[in-house]
């Protein structure tokens, strides 16, 4: 009433109507209404006197009644009380305070507050409400609440966006009382003020209508219902924000502070943050175990500024006292990630991870292109034992063709005849060495043949059973597959999906067939060569794959020590990526058909063929042109469980839907 | 055809196809199995519904994202908070009825749905403070002052790079 005008108006006007129709004397209507309209066009020369008092008033209820008008959807549920105090407590509103006194008058009540008699009033009275406007009640009802002739109520809510003047005769239009008709209970026009009054009177009744909302422009800067989103919802929105945003989030209430945490601290991706954002982060988790209990994911790609790995100390690089610090806490920070997950790392550190004690850490990634022996040895040192790593991955391993790779190389046909001699059981190990890549020395003490090595037992770290032991994905290179591999294995792992960095050639080491047997079992197959691969290690190499992986093989379901692998289905998933397209004159691609042409009928079950350019992962495909799709059709008739069959060019052909 | 019934017990009719959008009615689809009974929906209103239904019926014949959907793209799609053209203008409603449609999302799992509305709400989080933050969303203050000086601490590293 205080703003005369604008959206409070029809408010105001509700009270208004309420106070109105609660008077139990229908016959007071009439004088109520007189006394109002005077107070109306005396309004002007109320407003400007009092014009101080209500100045600093009008926030004030603004604030009140937006708390018992949280919307006018809302509205609907306020309790009678609270309406009826709120019109009383107006002060600067001369109308309601003459209502307030007419009404006590004839009510014959000391406090407009206390509504007892009211409602008892009403509850006894003889007139009965409805919702339903078909019932002959209403008559008695309108007699009340409307005086004459006074038009739609559609003309009142459509004239809401009018500007606000209280002069406007059709803001408060003596003679347009709005007809009560069946369209009042239309959500869409709970703003005005009938359907306030409307709802107010369920309430009396002990009718509740549970609040709805209606997307109405005018509401989008009326005040609010208090903000009720649960956490799990607010998490996911602060997952579109940056660390800058979710930060000052945390300051607004308890449910966004601890959302924030969440979601702070649940992912941590230091290529998002700048040095001294990470110095910051890594100096705040280390001594907050209550955040660090948070981390499931940690993503470092880049070794910090300040972190002193081991291969920068062994190059003798001048420590800093304040790096060394730093790298004690990084240290600590990763040790105290208790309930860690995934973690990335641009590569092992052994004496950073030494201490590290997930259990629950089923990702692991090292992003290094090249791992010397020693650090190979190293890290299968610390895998030893994680028994929960599911995932292993080397995305940017390259098997190099140098001296040290192939010492390695050089070194495991023999350990691996002398698996292959041995009886074929996990428990029996050939006799430990303290390196694997020492000749073994023959003795005669082979009562460790037989004996399960406890975890004391110095072994070589690739034949350990508890190596790795839930391994289902892998991405690394040949030679590093053949020592966790090697062709006849003792310690079976349920790995399903495999991807390879293919660098090497026939000539450099690489061994297609023993390769591909060793993988038996698998049902997804990445490989990506690299450009030095040539033609025919390529070629033996795909052409190996179909022989071993193509369907169950006999040999395997032959071998009596093999276990059941689930349903040998054979291989589902092909994927072959170059790092660049094929240039016209080496004719790769001719000669990668016609390989996959010889191999595509031994896959049985094989679903999904994807040729790829590295370079261009994630662009759109497109649908294959006519002599693609000659190629495709050829293929299909090859091989008919293809589902799915993609291109260098990035053409994509799946069946149509209605074939599903 | 399915029948959905929704809190205020309004009975909504829709193809199969758009209401499988919702995880939650695939699901619940598929261990009812062939019927004509109702499907209740007592945590979404006629009107929140009728928005929901709105947005499958556009959506209708999009691909689903996959269960196990790789979580690189994941991180891209979280990372982005634009919306497209048609969903900006279908999520411009008030700011009741926007929590409304999350809510529903959330709870009839259209992860797609989801995304478009929270990513409108970070929008309009973005680069307000918390004071600001409170007053959009109305939201209640109930940190003492140590507690919010202690917040502001544990995250101003985040703050300026």
């Amino acid at each position: 009433m205080v703003k005369f005008g604008g959206r409070d108006l029809p408010r105001t006007r509700g009270g208004f109507y309420s106070l109105l129709y609660e008077t139990p004397c229908g016959s007071l209507t009439t004088f109520f209404f007189s006394l109002f309209l005077r107070q109306v066009t005396s309004m002007s020369f109320l407003h400007r006197q009092r014009s101080h008092q209500t100045q600093q008033t009008t926030e004030k209820e603004a604030k009140r009644s937006s708390k018992f008008f949280p919307s006018p959807a809302a509205v609907e549920n306020v309790p009678q009380k609270r309406k009826r105090q709120r019109t009383s407590s107006s002060s600067a509103s001369g109308a309601s305070r003459i209502m307030r006194r007419v009404s006590s008058m004839f009510l014959r009540k000391k406090t407009p507050s206390d509504l007892k008699q009211v409602n008892t009033a009403l509850a006894n009275s003889p007139r009965r409400l409805s919702r339903s406007s078909s019932r002959g009640s209403f008559e008695s009802e309108d007699d009340i609440r409307r005086p004459s002739g006074l038009g739609r109520a559609v003309s009142i809510s459509s004239n809401r966006s009018l500007p606000p003047s209280p002069f406007t005769p059709s803001f408060f239009p003596h003679d347009s009382f709005p007809t009560i008709t069946a369209g009042e209970f239309q959500r869409i026009r709970a703003v005005s003020s009938p359907n306030l009054l409307q709802s107010t009177s369920f309430n009396i009744r002990g009718m509740t209508r549970r609040a709805s909302v209606v997307p109405n422009p005018l509401e989008v800067s009326s005040p609010k219902r208090k903000f009720h989103l649960p956490e799990v919802v607010i998490i996911h929105i602060l997952s579109h924000l940056p660390p800058q945003s979710i930060s000052r989030c945390a300051s607004a209430s308890r449910l966004f502070a601890s959302a924030a945490r969440t979601s702070l601290y649940t992912h941590i991706d230091t290529e998002a943050f700048s040095l001294s954002q990470v110095e910051r982060v890594v100096v705040l988790l280390a001594s907050r175990s209550d955040l660090t209990d948070l981390v499931s994911t940690f993503v470092c790609s880049r070794w910090p500024a300040f972190f002193l790995s081991d291969t920068r100390l062994r190059d003798g690089h001048s420590i800093q006292q304040q790096d060394a610090l730093l790298t004690a806490t990084f240290t600590l920070a990763l040790e105290r990630m208790s309930n860690l997950v995934s973690l990335t790392l641009p590569a092992f550190d052994a004496s950073l991870l030494a201490q590290h004690t997930a259990f629950g850490l089923t990702r692991l990634t090292f992003l290094n292109p090249t791992m010397s022996e020693a650090e190979t040895t190293a890290l299968f040192t610390w895998l030893d034992g994680q028994t929960n790593i599911t995932t292993l991955c080397f995305p940017n391993l390259e098997d190099s063709n140098l001296s040290s790779p192939l010492t390695l190389k050089t070194n495991l046909p023999e350990q691996q005849s002398r698996a292959g001699t041995a009886p074929s059981s996990p428990h029996l190990k050939p006799f430990p060495t303290l390196s694997p890549y020492a000749t073994p020395i023959p003795s005669p003490s082979s009562a460790y043949f037989n004996v399960p090595p406890s975890p004391q037992t110095p072994s070589s770290p690739f034949n350990s059973p508890t190596l790795l032991p839930n391994l289902a994905e892998l991405h690394a290179t040949p030679s590093l597959l053949m020592h966790l591999f090697p062709s006849i294995d003792t310690i079976r792992r349920p790995l399903k999906a495999v991807s390879l960095n293919i660098t090497t050639t026939l000539y450099s080491g690489l061994r297609p067939a023993a390769l591909m047997s060793s993988l038996r079992g698998i049902n997804r197959l990445s490989l990506r060569f690299s450009d030095s691969v040539d033609r025919r290690s390529f070629e033996k190499v795909i052409g190996a794959a179909g022989a071993a992986l193509g369907c169950p093989s006999k040999d395997a379901l032959d071998d009596p020590f093999s276990e059941p692998k689930g349903p040998l289905g054979g291989l589902q998933a092909l994927e072959i990526s170059f790092p660049a397209p094929a240039t016209a004159k080496s004719g790769r691609d001719e000669a990668l058909y016609k390989s996959l042409q010889a191999s595509l009928p031994r896959y049985k079950s094989l679903s999904s063929l994807r040729l790829s350019i590295s370079s261009s992962i994630g662009s759109p495909a497109r649908p294959p042109s006519s002599n693609e799709k000659i190629l495709i059709d050829a293929w299909i008739k090859l091989c008919p469980t293809l589902s799915s069959v993609t291109l260098f060019s990035n053409s994509r052909w799946q069946p149509p839907p209605t074939a599903l | 055809m399915v029948l959905l019934v929704t809190s205020d017990n309004e009975q909504f009719n829709a193809d199969k196809d758009v209401v499988e959008r919702s995880v939650l009615i695939k699901n619940m689809l598929e261990d009812v199995g062939e019927s004509d009974q109702p499907i209740p929906l007592p945590n979404v209103s006629s009107s929140v519904l009728k928005k929901v239904l709105e947005y499958c019926e556009h959506h209708r014949g999009e691909p689903l994202p996959s269960a196990d959907a790789d979580q690189s793209q994941d991180e891209t799609r979280k990372r982005t908070t634009d919306i497209s053209e048609w969903d900006q203008k279908f999520i411009t409603v008030d700011q009741e009825m926007l929590f409304e449609i999350i809510l529903a999302a959330n709870y009839l799992d259209i992860k797609s749905l989801l995304d478009v509305g929270c990513k409108t709400v970070a929008n309009m989080i973005k680069g307000k403070t918390p004071e600001e933050i409170r007053k959009l969303f109305n939201i209640v203050n109930d940190f003492t002052p140590e507690e919010e000086a202690q917040i502001k601490k544990e995250n101003e590293w985040a703050e300026d790079r």
